[in-house]
């Protein structure tokens, strides 16, 4: 759509408000792009990135991040420029209102997960090299880790 | 203490009264969730949860750079300390997620209270300056210990906190909330509701024989499913539904003492008592199933919201479209009572889940109608206490003396046991031989559930009267006693809502509840079939090794000869021997129940013409399909769920469309295909989006329903489209409303059928309100969409626009999806989604079977 917009930046953003304003399908479509951009949250995703990456696909997996990140921000400019919106979900007081309440508890139930995780792989790759290590047990971590799963899942509601 | 309302409270500086109403519970149950993990696990996990929350900026977006501090501080908790912090942030979100929704339905409440008012006064209420319209001398009654803090439990008095939980008066909030209570509610926010939607067609002139037409094709399906992430289990549902009830007493309570000037009452004391007590509770029970579930208890999850809240709520909604229809254009008739029904996947959709079998559907029939025998059984015995009419007052029509005969003579024993003391009372007699024919029925059920073939032998045929063989002899036993209450008052007007409620729901969900639909991929077909023809030897060649046009030609042979194919005893590999007998219970189902039950076939991942037709003759051998007559009682919906697949749609519907013996079969067999025919096709949303990316995905569906429309005009062949949408956006979900709208235009003409996935029954169907406005809000958009359709969907270049779109769209998605070849393991690495594969939250295999990973 960025390229489209470009090969004639007036013409064909104007087209493009046009059919938000006019045409339900469009209108549809742009609305649950927004709807799916305002839960996203980047810095803690990069943090998941950071934590997790195997040592030595980390370089590769930053690169990766870095272009989903980029193409985040493409989107997020794209629908400003459609929808004429200066947040994400001003068109939707309620929802947006809504989904910024659970942002903030949200965080660090996933910093919590990270953590959880991190040690949960750590243990089971000990395991498989034969070091026991049993400051927790497996079954102890995995639930946590579930539990923060669970916690997430409710947080963002019916995101599925 | 700043808390998380509070936070964002600064942020919206233009906020509504409603709004307030919100944040006020939202501050009380924050408090009373501080107050329990303080009792559960004191004040340093308290202490500590803060800390981690006002680390994290309360916006948490982007822009905020997360502190390092967070992680250290998160780094080296505990194990135990963690798994206390997520319980303790996942019950935050579940009971914000309560009060939430608690908002929302009160909101539709208070919404639906204001029009009405405004309706039948014919203008908007007048507000009352002043609320309080307090006496002085108006003394409150038995409140003598409600403003005494001291009264208070020593739990509650205990915390440092309880300033909140009494001090309303004190509170900015709740001063502003009485506003709220009235101004709120102007019918702005009505749009997607009846109320809206009928003055709204008057006013654009919409002829009302247009109209009329559309509410007689009004055929509104949702479909039921279970789904992977539905992980929270019953248990704690009832737990949510019972919170939900304290905070409407706790409304009520709450609006009873603002009434009377008061600051606080011993029933709003009460209501804190009991949610601190419901969340303790709560906070000691396991959030996670500690058991696989199977498929018959997946069935009894989402049968629960039945139980619990649709089952009541039904009837609710047909009044209202009745009411709404008849102030705006009270000369057109009312759709019928079941134009909105439901079906359900649950225990029949076998796609990838090998737990579903034959007998597990029989199971699942069993269950659904045991359900809905129970409670017609109930609403039996209301209405006999309702109903006691005697012959000294009121007149009963001859049917209802003639059917009493009936009835002593096949139930001799109630007659004996209840004819002196209903001598005078003819109602509440037919309504005991009733009852006993419902629990007759009942017994009958119980016995099936465990054998299918029990009630084949014979055994029952001298008392077959005492049981009802269908839901239509049971609703004809109903409408036997409306007519009967008309009898002999002049205007024949009176009428009895319970039982008009009771008709509504016996018409909606028959004996059967919930229809249910098969669902099983187009491979399993070709594959039995190609076992079939292998053992009787009757090709060259292998079944499978035929081009398409071989099989379509003989398939269609095969459809026309009345000589059965598959030898009796099945010697065929347990996949085949399964699927043939898929057929075969779908057929017992159907001589059990009525075809109502069971009568949709939908095939996943349909590629060409011949799966259709496969489906049709493994029918035709279990009996659903008769070659005499050409009569069908199995729908076969095809499923089309990849991009190319979409786009192969409307060529493949028109190659079935053009097979006369097809044609006839979706009217009422040869002869009739001039009446009345109908087409039901599923689109996928789930597998296009993976396949192509979003943007492509919506477009192709948009244009498969607009050329299939098209092509069933002109066969004259009415089409539903179901909709195989998922709660996340990415697998089609976002809300109903505007999606519905969002369908091309003639594409519903009245009939659309839509999947209601696992994870999303608990946020439309709770509550029965939330449920009531999800249905009226469905139904709406379907009216409008197929009334006044945008037009905009037909403008050439912005098709051609679309198009372009959604080529160089799928073009960047599937060249950083599939020519990335890191992304996979990125997505293995960084994510949880190994650790998910292990929640035990479905019946199903985590992933289904390799041929789906393409």
């Amino acid at each position: 759509m960025q390229e489209f917009i470009s090969e004639d930046p007036e013409e064909n953003l104007k087209l493009l408000r046009y059919f938000y304003l006019k045409w339900p399908f469009f209108k549809m479509a742009i609305s649950k792009v927004e709807m799916t951009l305002a839960k996203v949250d980047l810095e803690i995703a990069h943090h998941y990135v950071r934590e997790l990456s195997e040592p030595e696909k980390l370089e590769k997996f930053e690169q990766l991040y870095e272009l989903i990140a980029g193409k985040f921000y493409m989107t997020c400019d794209i629908i400003y420029a459609i929808t004429g919106h200066k947040k994400l979900l001003d068109g939707d007081l309620a929802l947006q209102r809504s989904v910024q309440l659970r942002n903030g508890t949200i965080v660090p139930l996933g910093f919590i997960q990270v953590s959880l995780l991190k040690r949960l792989r750590q243990q089971r790759d000990q395991a498989a090299a034969g070091v026991i290590q049993s400051r927790y047990s497996k079954g102890e971590l995995l639930r946590g880790a579930l539990l923060t799963i669970n916690g997430i899942a409710a947080g963002m509601r019916n995101t599925g | 203490m700043t808390t998380l309302v509070d936070s964002f409270e600064q942020e919206f500086t233009t906020t509504s009264t409603s709004d307030l109403f919100l944040r006020h519970r939202l501050r009380v149950i924050e408090n009373i969730w501080e107050l329990v993990l303080k009792q559960e696990c004191g004040q340093e996990l308290v202490d500590r949860l803060n800390r981690l929350r006002e680390l994290s900026s309360p916006e948490g977006q982007v822009t905020e750079v997360i502190p390092v501090s967070l992680a250290k501080v998160i780094e080296k908790l505990d194990l135990g300390d963690a798994i206390r912090a997520s319980r303790a942030f996942a019950l935050y979100f579940q009971l914000i997620n309560i009060v939430e929704q608690h908002y929302e339905q009160r909101d539709q409440q208070l919404s639906r209270r204001v029009t009405h008012t405004n309706e039948v006064n014919g203008k908007y209420l007048e507000i009352p300056a002043n609320p309080h319209h307090q006496t002085p001398n108006s003394k409150p009654q038995g409140t003598g210990t409600t403003h005494n803090p001291e009264a208070l439990p020593q739990s509650l008095a205990a915390s440092n906190s309880q300033a909140f939980l009494f001090a309303n008066n004190s509170d900015p909030v709740a001063s502003l909330l009485e506003k709220s209570w009235q101004e709120a509610y102007l019918p702005t926010q009505d749009k997607g509701t009846f109320h809206w939607l009928f003055p709204q067609l008057r006013q654009l002139n919409m002829p009302p024989q247009q109209i009329q037409r559309l509410l007689e094709n009004l055929d509104i399906r949702l479909v039921f499913t279970a789904h992977p992430t539905e992980i929270v289990r019953q248990t704690i549902r009832d737990k949510q539904r019972r919170i939900a009830k304290v905070l409407a007493q706790l409304d009520q309570a709450e609006a009873d003492f603002r009434q009377l000037g008061l600051t606080n009452s011993w029933e709003a004391q009460n209501c804190y008592q009991q949610l601190m007590e419901e969340i303790r509770l709560w906070w000691r029970t396991d959030e996670l199933h500690q058991f696989k579930p199977n498929v018959l208890d997946e069935v009894d999850y989402a049968l629960h919201y039945f139980q619990e809240v649709l089952f009541d709520a039904i009837p609710q909604l047909y009044r209202r479209l009745k009411q709404a229809l008849n102030t705006s254009f009270p000369w057109l008739k009312p759709p019928v009572k079941n134009f909105c029904r439901f079906g359900s996947w649950v225990g029949a959709d076998r796609d990838g889940n090998p737990s579903v079998t034959p007998e597990v559907t029989w199971n699942t029939a069993c269950y659904q109608r045991g359900m809905v025998l129970q409670k017609y059984t109930q609403s039996i015995v209301r209405l006999s206490s309702l109903l006691s009419l005697s012959l000294h007052w009121s007149e009963v029509s001859p049917e209802l003396l003639d059917s009493l005969e009936h009835d002593r003579n096949q139930m001799p024993e109630i007659y004996e046991q209840l004819s002196l003391r209903y001598r005078q009372e003819p109602y509440r007699m037919k309504l005991a031989y009733m009852q006993r024919k419902l629990e007759n029925t009942l017994d009958r059920n119980s016995r099936l559930h465990f054998d299918p073939m029990a009630g084949q032998l014979g055994n029952e045929g001298k008392n077959i009267d005492q049981n009802y063989k269908s839901g239509e002899e049971f609703l004809a036993d109903l409408i036997m006693i409306r007519e009967s209450l008309g009898e002999g008052n002049q205007d024949k007007s009176l009428c009895c809502g319970e039982l008009e409620d009771l008709i509504s729901q016996v018409e909606i969900y028959g004996f059967y509840l919930a229809s249910l639909d098969i669902r099983q991929e187009s491979s399993r077909h070709s594959d039995t079939l190609n076992e079939i023809i292998d053992y009787l030897q009757i090709l060259p060649g292998a079944y499978n090794d035929l081009l398409e046009e071989e099989r379509v030609k003989w398939l269609i042979s095969e459809l026309k000869t009345r000589r059965p194919l598959i030898p009796a005893e099945l010697p065929f590999s347990a996949i085949a021997k399964e699927t043939i007998e898929t057929f075969q219970v779908v057929r017992r189902l159907q001589q059990e129940f009525g075809t109502e039950v069971c009568q949709t076939y939908v095939i996943s991942m349909s590629r060409d013409a011949s799966d259709i037709l496969e489906v049709m003759l493994l029918a035709k051998e279990a009996g659903l399909y008769d070659p005499a007559t050409g009569v069908s009682t199995l729908m076969i919906a095809p499923l089309f769920e990849t991009v190319e697949d979409l786009k192969k749609a409307p060529q493949i519907m028109r190659s079935l469309f053009e097979i006369p013996l097809y044609r006839a079969s979706l009217g009422g067999g040869y002869g009739k295909e001039a009446e009345f025919s109908l087409q039901e096709v599923m689109l996928g949303y789930s597998d296009s989006n993976k396949d192509s990316g979003f943007l492509s995905s919506n477009w192709e569906i948009h244009k498969a329903q607009k050329f299939l429309q098209r092509i069933a005009q002109e066969y004259d062949i009415a089409l539903r489209i179901f909709h195989g949408r998922g709660g996340s956006v990415g697998r089609g979900g976002g809300p109903a409303y505007e999606a519905i709208l969002a369908q091309p235009g003639r594409s519903i003409d009245g009939r659309i059928k839509i999947t209601e996935q696992g994870e999303v029954l608990a946020s439309k169907y709770s509550l029965p309100e939330l449920a009531l406005y999800h249905l009226e809000t469905v139904t709406t958009a379907v009216i409008e969409a197929s009334l006044l359709g945008s037009g905009f969907d037909d403008i050439q270049p912005w098709n051609e626009t679309m198009e372009e779109l959604a080529s160089r769209s799928r073009h960047h998605y599937r060249a950083l999806i599939y020519e990335e070849p890191e992304l996979v393991e990125f997505f293995h690495q960084v994510t949880p989604i190994q650790e998910i594969s292990q929640l035990q939250i479905s019946s199903r295999p985590a992933r289904r079977g390799e041929k789906r990973s393409g």
